[in-house]
């Protein structure tokens, strides 16, 4: 390693880690917005209704983040009536902002689907309920499945914003000077692999902490009424292994 | 022939690479998530602490930054590590295919890891207490009683893991494998008509994924079958 | 029965190494095939091109085996110095910069960069007439060193990991302009992707473009520096590197 190096790259690679924060969060707070029309039209009765944002989902998390990218950034080149106007303008033409769409159109998928299992595990008699004190579909969404929805799923979605955060460093392929885009230049200027792509990693380290941190806080604020009776919750790992208690103990 | 057809050929060609990689990088996963969940659970602190940090660093470290490392630095160090243990003469060729297995190979088994803890500790403490009880030494307890219950306990993990693994395989793309996404790419980058070839390439990832799919509920239903009928 | 076996296995082995030494010795040469018409990929998968013929003939003229493999452009030095392949053939430049690292034959061939924009474009290169526009050169190349020598801070330099990537991003109108290597350009010109677009700068001199292209090596491999020098002068004399020029781009680059 060779601090001296790393000294030079540091202010840029700092910009880049500015530029990363802005490709994480701005596509997922509009994913997240626009997830919850999209998850409970996915949780329908009705096919009609609920096969459109189920193919959407299929797609979308059926293919590389980086076919995504690509086809947003290179493919609609391949329509010269998009390459003018006002979308090309001040949008399409630019590289960071197709990163932005193409995050924005990725995370929605994936955070649809995680909403989808949170509404699906609101215990129906709930539901029932709210129905019997005469409280419209609106008001039964907002006031009971919502919140109960966004308590389910806040350890799976944590982890989803830890993916978006690593995710965002494919922005770097399509030229914008992300994390990653800066320690890829400063390589290819020096030709040293370990301290640019080291120290960046580094970086991606300190962000991942940060966030996990303060989402395991937020995590822990809205569980605030069941804290006395449960412990605190495994790792959110151990949510996508079946649940042991379902498989029957004892010899058959 | 028509240069639709000769590239979108090429493209197919490239989905060889990616299955390819695909089917390397799952033996390496699955061992080293099982080593590191034995580190893990282990009664030693070193081996905790350094499975620890291994799935820490790797966890939060972009797939792309791990891929960077391991193709332009991996040989480097390799060599170094090589020499440092008396073997000078032995070079390791660090093509992008094997810079693939590794570099997502490690990143897969950091994931498997803890996949593989969760289901270990899932299965109930007392039928260990249980086998202990009946005169089963550890390794026999280990043998017989949590290790057929891990695989099944597992498959749900392992195979989102499955999915993760197909897509990230195109991020080799970005230092020269010939697959199915450079393959795309080089087609873009000759006819006029990107859009077209990258959705090709796409749809060739979405029947690989959806294949995994369908794979992996087979293996689960497979694996709960004696659950069942209990 | 055992031991007359081990006895042709061993043979054999003898025989093998001795037709290895007797063969022309392999050498892996790498190249970034994406920079039609020097070295590219065509839809067969195979690594064509008048630098890839002309590299043939190069190892031919000096009984070498060649093996082509296709690497990142801003990879082949590191992979280089590590020993993953023995030889660069990839319109590579011998610059000051780069022999701190590696070493270089004499050029096999040398043609000036520009810039390149939409036909009837004219750039005037200076700080001035350049500012906020977007110029877009593949990563690692003189291009590069160049507009961050005579234009950083006024240019928008966009970086790509291949040339296709700047091509195809110049035709959607996402860059300004280009700087790249002439002649790709003026064979991109034919194509129907480049049709509408030309040189808009006078050919640009400068020491960061180097002393033409050479085959580059290691820092001491001299045997192999020595078979090459052989090669490279051989095809220049005797017009086989002309002829493919001829060949690839209907003109003689070395006049």
């Amino acid at each position: 390693m060779d601090f001296e190096l790393i000294a030079e790259a540091w202010p840029d690679l700092l910009k880049g880690a500015g530029l990363t924060l802005q490709l994480l969060f701005l596509p997922l707070a509009v994913a997240t917005v626009l997830s919850i029309p999209l998850a409970i039209a996915r949780s329908s009765h009705r096919f009609w209704v609920r096969i459109g944002p189920a193919a959407y989902t299929f797609v979308f998390r059926g293919t590389p983040l980086l076919v995504q990218i690509f086809l947003i950034y290179y493919g609609i080149g391949q329509f010269e009536s998009l390459r003018e106007g006002f979308l090309w303008e001040n949008i399409l033409s630019n590289a960071y902002w197709c990163a932005m769409i193409a995050f924005t159109l990725n995370n929605l998928a994936y955070i649809t689907e995680l909403m989808r299992g949170g509404i699906q595990t609101v215990p129906h008699g709930e539901v029932e309920a709210a129905r019997a004190y005469g409280m419209s579909g609106f008001q039964t969404y907002r006031l009971v499945i919502l919140p109960r929805m966004w308590r389910t799923i806040l350890p799976a979605y944590s982890n989803e914003v830890v993916f978006s955060l690593k995710a965002t460093s494919l922005a770097s392929v399509v030229t914008v000077l992300d994390l990653t885009g800066q320690a890829k230049v400063y390589y290819s200027q020096y030709y040293e692999p370990y301290d640019f792509f080291i120290a960046a990693g580094f970086l991606y380290l300190i962000m991942v902490f940060v966030i996990t941190r303060v989402l395991k806080g937020i995590e822990w604020l809205l569980g605030a009424d069941r804290r006395p009776v449960k412990h605190r919750g495994e790792t959110p790992a151990a949510a996508d292994v079946a649940d042991p208690a379902t498989g029957p103990a004892g010899p058959a | 022939m028509d240069p639709f057809w000769s590239y979108g050929l090429m493209i197919a060609g490239g989905a060889g690479w990616t299955l390819a990689l695909i089917l390397a990088v799952i033996p390496v996963g699955i061992v080293l998530g099982l080593l590191g969940a034995a580190a893990k659970l282990s009664s030693w602190r070193v081996l905790r602490l350094g499975a620890e940090t291994y799935t820490t660093f790797i966890r939060a470290m972009p797939e792309l930054l791990v891929i960077f490392l391991v193709f332009f630095g991996g040989a480097r160090a390799f060599n170094w590590l090589l020499a440092a243990v008396g073997f000078p003469e032995i070079q390791i060729d660090f093509n992008p295919f094997l810079a693939g297995v590794i570099a997502l190979g490690v990143v897969q088994g950091a994931f498997a890891t803890e996949v593989f803890r969760a289901a270990l500790l899932a299965v109930p403490a007392g039928q260990i207490e249980a086998a202990q009880a009946c005169g089963f030494s550890r390794w026999q307890t280990f043998r017989f009683v949590t290790l057929p219950q891990v695989w099944r306990l597992a498959l749900p993990g392992l195979g989102n893991l499955l999915q993760i693994l197909i897509k990230d395989t195109a991020l080799i793309s970005v230092v020269g494998l010939a697959d199915i996404m450079r393959n795309a790419q080089i087609a873009s980058g000759a006819t006029k008509q990107p859009f077209t070839f990258l959705l090709l390439a796409a749809a060739v990832y979405l029947l690989f994924t959806t294949v995994a799919t369908a794979v992996m509920m087979l293996l689960e239903r497979r694996a709960n079958h004696a659950w069942r009928r209990a | 029965m055992k031991k007359s076996l081990f006895g042709l296995a061993a043979a054999s082995i003898i025989a093998l190494s001795a037709t290895a030494h007797a063969a022309p010795k392999e050498v892996r040469i790498g190249t970034e095939a994406a920079y039609a018409p020097f070295e590219f990929v065509d839809p067969s998968g195979k690594i064509v091109g008048f630098e890839v013929e002309l590299g043939d003939a190069i190892c031919a003229a000096a009984e070498l085996k060649c093996v082509w493999s296709n690497v990142p452009f801003d990879a082949l030095i590191p992979q280089l110095m590590e020993k993953k392949i023995d030889g660069i053939m990839s319109s590579m430049s011998i610059t000051e910069k780069r022999q701190k690292s590696i070493d270089f034959t004499s050029k096999y061939f040398q043609v000036p960069n520009a810039f390149v924009a939409k036909k009837g474009t004219t750039i005037e290169l200076t700080k001035e007439a350049l500012k906020g526009k977007k110029v877009g050169v593949q990563s690692g190349t003189t291009n590069a060193d160049y507009l961050k020598k005579y234009f950083d801070g006024a240019v928008e330099i966009v970086r790509y990991q291949t040339q296709e990537e700047v091509n195809m991003d110049l035709v959607n109108g996402r860059l300004d302009a280009m700087v790249v290597d002439s002649v790709i350009g003026t064979e991109w010109f034919k194509t129907e992707q480049g049709k509408n677009f030309a040189l808009a700068s006078p050919m640009l001199k400068d020491p960061v473009f180097g002393s033409g292209v050479g085959v580059g090596l290691r820092k001491g491999d001299a045997e192999l520096k020595g078979a090459f020098e052989k090669g490279v002068a051989k095809v220049l004399a005797d017009g086989t590197a002309q002829k493919l020029s001829q060949k690839w781009f209907g003109v003689d680059i070395y006049k």
